[in-house]
């Protein structure tokens, strides 16, 4: 069906309580619901035409108006077509209901909206303090009458400290054998600073819950007050391990914003770079992933040698080698033209894809030859089919459950639909599939480049001619890209200032993490990191 | 006395005897005391000399690793980094002792120099060479395996005394792993005894002389790899101490001076582990052209090579796997070397 139709669907069944917006995109269903009530009849509607996850939920903050505009993005799986709601709720009394009973996943972004936003999703299971400290009592610091020298006074220990206060329901004397454990904020499974709560009767554990917010830096409110040049920088802070994937996320989301199209030699290079970052993102993974079900740091320190031979390749081109903020609106890097990339630059990527293939057949015969990678990783953390829909599984994890998403294929950008390769999938949506899945995207990856590199022209403009650095522009921007971690997002709306006024980020990293809420229900907790380990984190990303 | 290294032993006790009746007349004690002190200087020496063999198996495994890994390991201090361990125990001494809240103060500091203590004693039955031990006993085997069962109860007690959930499950996980191995560990002694017909560690190495057991019984070596990795406690049966599930295991919450203690425990346990391997399955002393002690030591550190290689290939399984391993696999296995035991007895060494 065609968005016309969906439209008049919309419109029929509704009336005049909504109204179908002119979407800048194609394929994208815009309405706007009058009454912030019947948000969750029209996000039913959508779900039966085929919406099925609920990727991102907005709050702007419109303080001249006084109100809040609440939006939410849905997808399909198997096309293009995206779907928008939006409506308006006063300012004072911002209440919502929760729409997680028709998609639930959107229970999380509901609890981030809360959390930093300050909007009441009325209905939603456990809303509750995910990112801020559990007494927080400023006003919610996404909004734009907060004052940052506030927070500056605030004692953020309380977050540590208070740490047991919001689970104070859920932990009761039920029974002597029942006991908590709280995995985190440090603990070498964690991959960085954040906590899951469980709840365990001897070696299983019953209940779990996930908890964010310990290295929260509030890059989205932070880019309200810098320039669109000054933010990319920000972006690599995002996903440090795959700061080139975010890069190209918001160079795209700005291009969009300004409506300029890169030159042809820059969008066959970016999707290089993206894959090359892809593949140092998913070594990485890798790296701690065995390290994570003891293997005694053995793999880590032979992928890890791999990702520096990237890291060199990427060096050569900007001379950073983790952050590197080398796509840029409109172009890549500071180069003019094709030309003034480094000699020799394309036979070294060659070169080193080559070696890494040679090298991947090798780590694929030590990891998967292994008997007991098999004993460790089959069975457990099962998430698959509708399921892994409905909580909101993404990137590898969905596709690991048997879903052929991918945004490459499903919403090609750059240069991606004139490539050819395969999306890999798994069928039992364990821990296993989603190594697998990784291992042959890494594969897949090495391949893209490959063709990347002998079909892109390798003469020609590299950049387009961009307004000068404080350039002032109004209009929305959006772009989704398949991140190392899963579907990206980045939603920015300017209002003819030379800042954003709003900058929305959808991590992917969030969204699988949540998942823990329901991979670890009844794994052990042996389990534990290998099911974490499993879903990729990237603390940066989460908290950012 | 065709063993140099027995000379040397011999030449050096008659000396420090010759020294301590100097030193006994000029004190005043009496001459029945001789012999005593100076076993106890011969003790303390030997002592000695094995602390300085831990230092140098602990640096052994570091470069072992370096290289599996395919990095250089420790290299800064002093010759190929061979310091880097003394000055980690010097580091470890001059750190702070923290004790939790939630901790048994009294077990918390007694502990870790008693399982240290406890680890220690098969050293005195184990035969390094001919009249090369501490004392022989016709029940030594006994001995040494029936020490070594206590190290997990000590375990528990000390994963009770560290006061946290991680040491208490990280105690529970070595309880839980000493049920899983003792019984096909018990299993492959008898067969061990039936073969050798001893309990006495010197008579099972000199019935070596010929033939090793590892020939005698193949299934029964390979078994006792198996559970002396399990016993040992290093990966992939890790599983008390996995890093990544419950941080450090029972010894979370022990800082300082009492981490390097069960540091050194660990060594202690490689090294009494490995000897046992060597005793009762590769000949113990026996070779040619070396001496016996000689021997003895390039096979200890040989087999520990072997499970600092396994140690880094293998993926850690589940406690409840590690049950189900020895369980259903390894107490059956051990019931077939028990009758294959029986059958050589029986058919081929008659």
């Amino acid at each position: 069906m065609a968005i016309n139709e969906w439209a008049q669907e919309i419109k029929n069944s509704f009336g005049d309580a909504v109204e179908i917006l002119d979407m800048k995109w194609k394929n994208h269903l815009g309405i706007r619901v009058i009454e912030p009530n019947k948000v969750t009849d029209v996000a039913g509607k959508l779900k039966g035409l085929g919406f099925s996850q609920n990727l991102l939920i907005t709050a702007i903050d419109w303080i001249n108006d006084n109100k809040i505009e609440v939006v939410y993005h849905f997808n399909k799986m198997d096309s293009d077509a995206m779907a928008w709601i939006r409506t308006n709720i006063p300012r004072e009394n911002p209440e919502i209901p929760s729409i997680w009973r028709i998609f639930r996943s959107a229970v999380i972004h509901e609890i981030e909206t809360y959390d930093l936003m300050g909007v009441v999703f009325k209905g939603h299971p456990d809303l509750r303090r995910m990112f801020l400290p559990p007494d927080w009592n400023l006003p919610p610091p996404q909004r734009k009458d907060f004052d940052p020298k506030m927070a500056r006074a605030y004692d953020w220990r309380s977050k540590v400290y208070n740490a047991y206060n919001p689970y104070q329901e859920v932990i009761s004397k039920e029974s002597d054998t029942i006991y908590y454990l709280s995995i985190g904020p440090q603990h070498p499974a964690m991959h960085g600073c954040w906590r899951v709560l469980l709840k365990c009767e001897g070696d299983t554990i019953l209940e779990a819950w996930p908890e964010f917010g310990f290295v929260h830096r509030g890059i989205e409110k932070l880019a309200e007050y810098r320039t669109y040049e000054q933010i990319s920088i920000f972006t690599d802070r995002f996903d440090y391990i795959a700061s080139l994937a975010w890069n190209l996320t918001y160079a795209m989301a700005v291009e969009d914003l300004l409506g300029i199209e890169v030159p042809e030699v820059a969008r066959w290079l970016r999707v290089a770079l993206a894959e090359i970052q892809r593949i140092i993102s998913h070594l990485t993974w890798l790296a701690a992933a065995c390290a994570d079900i003891g293997t005694f740091h053995s793999m880590f320190l032979y992928t890890i040698r791999e990702r520096e031979k990237m890291f060199d390749l990427l060096e050569m081109l900007c001379g950073a080698r983790l952050t590197y903020t080398l796509t840029r609106i409109g172009g890549v890097g500071i180069f003019k033209h094709a030309e003034t990339i480094p000699d020799g630059w394309f036979n070294k990527v060659l070169e080193v894809m080559k070696d890494f293939q040679k090298r991947m057949r090798e780590y694929e015969e030590i990891v998967f030859s292994n008997e007991t990678f098999y004993v460790r990783t089959r069975g457990i953390g099962i998430i698959k089919g509708k399921a892994a829909i409905e909580a909101g599984a993404t990137g590898p994890v969905l596709r690991a459950a048997g879903i052929k998403y991918d945004v490459r294929k499903i919403a090609p950008y750059m240069v991606y639909d004139e490539i050819d390769f395969e999306i890999p999938t798994g069928t039992n949506g364990d821990v296993f599939d989603r190594w697998y899945v990784r291992f042959r995207e890494m594969q897949e990856s090495a391949r893209i480049v490959e063709q990347v590199i002998e079909q892109m022209p390798k003469t020609g403009p590299l950049r387009v001619k961009v307004p000068p650095p404080k350039f002032k522009v109004s209009g929305e921007g959006f772009a989704r890209t398949e991140n190392p971690r899963g579907e990206a997002m980045i939603y920015i709306i300017g209002t003819g200032d030379d800042k954003p006024y709003r900058m929305r980020v959808r991590s992917p990293t969030l969204c699988n993490l949540f998942l823990t809420h329901y991979l670890l229900r009844g794994a052990r907790i042996a389990d534990l990191p290998a099911i974490i380990g499993s879903l990729d984190p990237s603390m940066g990303e989460v908290d950012r | 006395m065709s063993d140099p290294i027995l000379n040397i032993a011999l030449w050096l006790r008659n000396y420090v005897f010759s020294l301590v009746e100097y030193f006994g007349k000029i004190l005043g004690i009496p001459p029945s005391m001789y012999e005593y002190i100076t076993g106890l200087i011969m003790f303390l020496i030997g002592f000695l000399a094995f602390g300085l063999d831990i230092l140098f198996i602990v640096w052994m495994e570091r470069k072992v690793i370096g290289r599996i890994h395919n990095r250089r390991s420790v290299t800064e201090t002093g010759p190929v980094g061979f310091f880097q361990n003394i000055a980690d125990v010097v580091k470890l001494l001059v750190k702070e002792d923290i004790i939790p809240l939630g901790a048994d103060r009294f077990f918390h500091d007694i502990l870790p120099p008693i399982t240290a203590a406890v680890t220690l004693i098969p050293l005195v039955v184990i035969p390094f060479a001919p009249h090369f031990y501490v004392v022989r006993l016709s029940i030594s085997l006994l001995l040494a395996f029936g020490v070594m069962a206590l190290v997990p109860g000590l375990i528990l007690l000390i994963g009770w005394a560290g006061g946290s959930k991680y040491t208490l499950l990280g105690g529970f996980r070595s309880g839980l792993q000493l049920i899983a191995y003792e019984i096909p560990l018990s299993l492959l002694l008898i067969s061990i005894v039936i073969v050798t017909r001893s309990l006495d560690l010197v008579t099972i190495v000199e019935s070596q002389s010929h033939l090793w057991n590892i020939v005698r019984l193949p299934l029964g070596a390979l078994l006792f790899f198996i559970v002396g990795t399990m016993e040992l406690e290093r990966a992939p049966f890790d599983i008390p101490e996995a890093e990544g599930e419950i941080v450090a295991g029972w010894r979370t919450e022990y800082p300082g001076i009492k981490f390097g203690l069960f540091y050194g425990t660990e060594y202690f346990h490689f090294f009494v582990t490995s000897s046992l391997f060597v005793t009762l399955f590769l000949g113990g002393w026996h070779g040619p052209l070396l001496p016996p002690l000689v021997w003895f030591l390039i096979k200890v550190h040989l087999v520990m090579i072997l499970w600092i290689w396994v140690r880094l290939t293998f993926f850690r399984p589940r406690p409840d796997q590690l049950l189900r391993i020895c369980f259903k696999y390894m107490i059956p296995l051990a019931f077939l070397n028990l009758l294959w035991a029986i059958g050589y007895v029986a058919f081929i060494s008659y």
